[in-house]
């Protein structure tokens, strides 16, 4: 159970990156970094106004915003050209990692669950705390929306067409520009409302970038790009790998995760779900 | 008509600025500080951690986050047969650590070629953090995250010889050369040509009967063995080794240096060293806690606005400068 409501916030991170990988072919190394920035934002305003639910909106319009002007001003200019992306949103991450141990401090901070979602319940013998629950449900709703918005709506419909022929959608006359900020956007709130909901059970520190990157990364090796179901099979998988890693193997907790990532690139080196192009 | 030189004197006009360099900087050194020493040890090992680099990334098109991991495989095997087997001796110490990463890199490289592209980049990334994990859990041999402190200076094992500063910069200093050399000739070679043209199209390269995987493979260890080398010489100058030195940090800042030294040239990552480690110095003297925003702002400023790293700039400048030393 640990195990899937800690895979529902990978799932939360890992979408937002595969979606913006999938629909703009923008690989953004620095996600990581915006989870972090996502839970500093959430907790500072949760803890000026008292209010939870104030955090996770401040979270969300927060690196809504800060995703914006990362591929306004940098991305944005970078369009197919992979190493450049890479090499510009890692130093992203350098950036971000220091601007967070300048303004926040070197000691890692942990979110408090909101009231109502405080103690646990008993199912059957074992406890479980009501907040991991609530997570659960979140990242399904989240999921489903998602899925109904890809494959339902007409946004949705530009979206997927755009990931296989993006001339063709400009040549339609669909503001394909428009399309890839939002889409941008909505990846980056996710993320942001990732690391704040995350933080009373992973905290928040300045140096997380790179570990939050290499789990959103493992999830993607399962699931593939772009896709929601993939997403969220692949972060539930991760999620319960690292549980069960964390309990068989204390000490080596990420240790299973780059494991299994290994393992399934060595096994299936275009991802778990991935097609093989 | 054309005339052409004689091979060799052309080839002695390529070389001489190399050598000439050599040989200053070997002269110089009864004239300058400790310090400076260290800090020009410093850069050649990090250039040749680079140029290792390069030859993968600008040569051989093979996209890699996880480079450090041979880098601080050398360090810590030398480390660990110095502090933990009493093993001294560099002519044993080298040999071994250069044995072990090639057997690192022989079976990463296994690992990382089943995928291409992206996902080549996303399986070297967590092999390097794999192996920083490995380095901060197994305390015993490896100190864990406070890393392998008290690596000494070298031991040649020449008779009335004790290893100072100056002999540790004249050994770097040699070793730079030869890598240097190596790593010309390998890149000039038909291998080293192939290696291009696998970067430019792998499928034409296959088409023509090249084993274009056997390539890239030995291609990813050779460069692995020279990371390792340059990480063997880092723990003999540093005294420290830390888990650091295997993961994503270590590898982004030779990326950095490849980048800002640009990648269409052998001696290009050299340039970008000699930049960061200098960048590093400046920083750590005016604003230490800041040098993370400097580094990453370098990333940033380095893929927006100069694109193909100073290296080019500085030849135009070198043959602006010779033309007009031959005019007047």
């Amino acid at each position: 159970m640990n195990g899937i409501a800690y895979g529902m916030i990978l799932f939360l991170i890992a979408s937002g990156f595969s979606l913006i990988f999938g629909v703009m072919r923008i690989l953004n190394l620095a996600h990581g970094s915006l989870y972090m920035l996502g839970a500093y934002f959430g907790l500072t305003i949760a803890k000026v106004s008292n209010s939870f639910l104030l955090g996770v909106l401040a979270a969300i319009i927060g690196i809504g915003v800060v995703g914006l002007l990362l591929q306004r001003a940098f991305l944005e200019r970078l369009y197919k050209q992979i190493p450049e992306q890479v090499l510009l949103t890692l130093g992203l991450v350098y950036i971000f990692s220091n601007l967070a141990l300048w303004i926040w401090g070197p000691f890692a901070k942990v979110g408090t669950a909101p009231g109502f979602t405080a103690g646990s319940i008993n199912l059957g013998g074992i406890f479980f705390s009501v907040y991991r629950i609530a997570l659960i449900f979140v990242g399904l709703a989240v999921a489903l929306c998602l899925y109904l918005f890809q494959e339902k709506t007409w946004y949705g419909a530009v979206i997927r067409a755009g990931m296989h022929d993006k001339e063709m959608i400009i040549a339609l006359g669909i503001n394909y520009r428009l399309i890839s900020n939002l889409v941008f956007i909505l990846g980056s709130m996710m993320v942001g409302a990732a690391g704040f909901l995350g933080s009373p059970i992973l905290g928040a520190h300045p140096w997380m970038s790179f570990e939050v990157l290499l789990l959103a990364l493992a999830v993607i090796v399962i699931g593939g790009f772009g896709y929601v179901q993939g997403a969220l099979m692949g972060a539930i998988v991760i999620g319960l790998i690292d549980s069960f890693g964390k309990v068989f193997f204390s000490d080596f907790a990420l240790f299973t995760i780059y494991l299994a990532m290994i393992i399934i690139l060595l096994i299936r080196p275009a991802g778990l779900l991935g097609k093989t192009r | 008509m054309v005339f052409r030189k004689p091979i060799w004197r052309s080839q002695i006009a390529q070389w001489a600025p190399y050598v000439i360099t050599g040989i200053a900087l070997v002269a110089l050194t009864p004239f300058i500080s400790d310090y400076f020493k260290y800090l020009i040890t410093k850069i050649l090992i990090y250039a040749v951690f680079a140029m290792s680099h390069n030859l993968l990334y600008g040569y051989s098109g093979l996209f890699t986050l996880g480079h450090a991991a041979f880098f601080g495989v050398g360090g810590y095997t030398a480390g660990i047969l110095i502090i933990r087997y009493d093993i001294h001796s560099f002519w044993l110490v080298l040999p071994a650590s250069i044995l072990m990463v090639l057997l690192v890199a022989a079976v990463f490289g296994v690992i990382a070629l089943q995928a291409k592209g992206l996902f080549f980049l996303f399986i070297t990334l967590a092999l390097g953090q794999l192996c920083e994990n490995v380095a901060t859990k197994w305390r015993t041999m490896t100190g864990g995250s406070n890393g392998l402190v008290g690596i000494p200076y070298p031991d040649l094992g020449l008779p009335g010889l004790t290893m100072n500063p100056s002999y540790f910069y004249i050994l770097v200093i040699c070793v730079f050369i030869v890598s240097c050399f190596l790593l010309y000739r390998l890149t000039h070679s038909p291998f080293g040509e192939a290696l291009k043209g696998i970067r430019d199209d792998e499928g034409r390269m296959a088409h023509l009967g090249y084993n274009t995987w056997l390539h890239k493979y030995l291609v990813f260890i050779i460069g692995g063995m020279f990371a390792g080398m340059a990480g063997v010489l880092f723990g003999h100058l540093n005294g420290i080794i830390i888990p650091a030195h295997l993961g994503i940090s270590t590898s982004t800042m030779a990326m950095l240096m490849v980048i800002i030294g640009g990648s269409a040239n052998v001696f290009g990552p050299a340039v970008g060293a000699a930049a960061v480690t200098i960048l590093e110095l400046v920083s750590s003297i005016y604003v230490p806690e800041r040098w993370p925003l400097i580094l990453g702002s370098a990333f940033v400023f380095v893929v927006l606005l100069l694109r193909g790293g100073i290296t080019p700039h500085l030849v135009r400048l070198l043959s602006r400068f010779k033309v007009f030393i031959w005019k007047h």
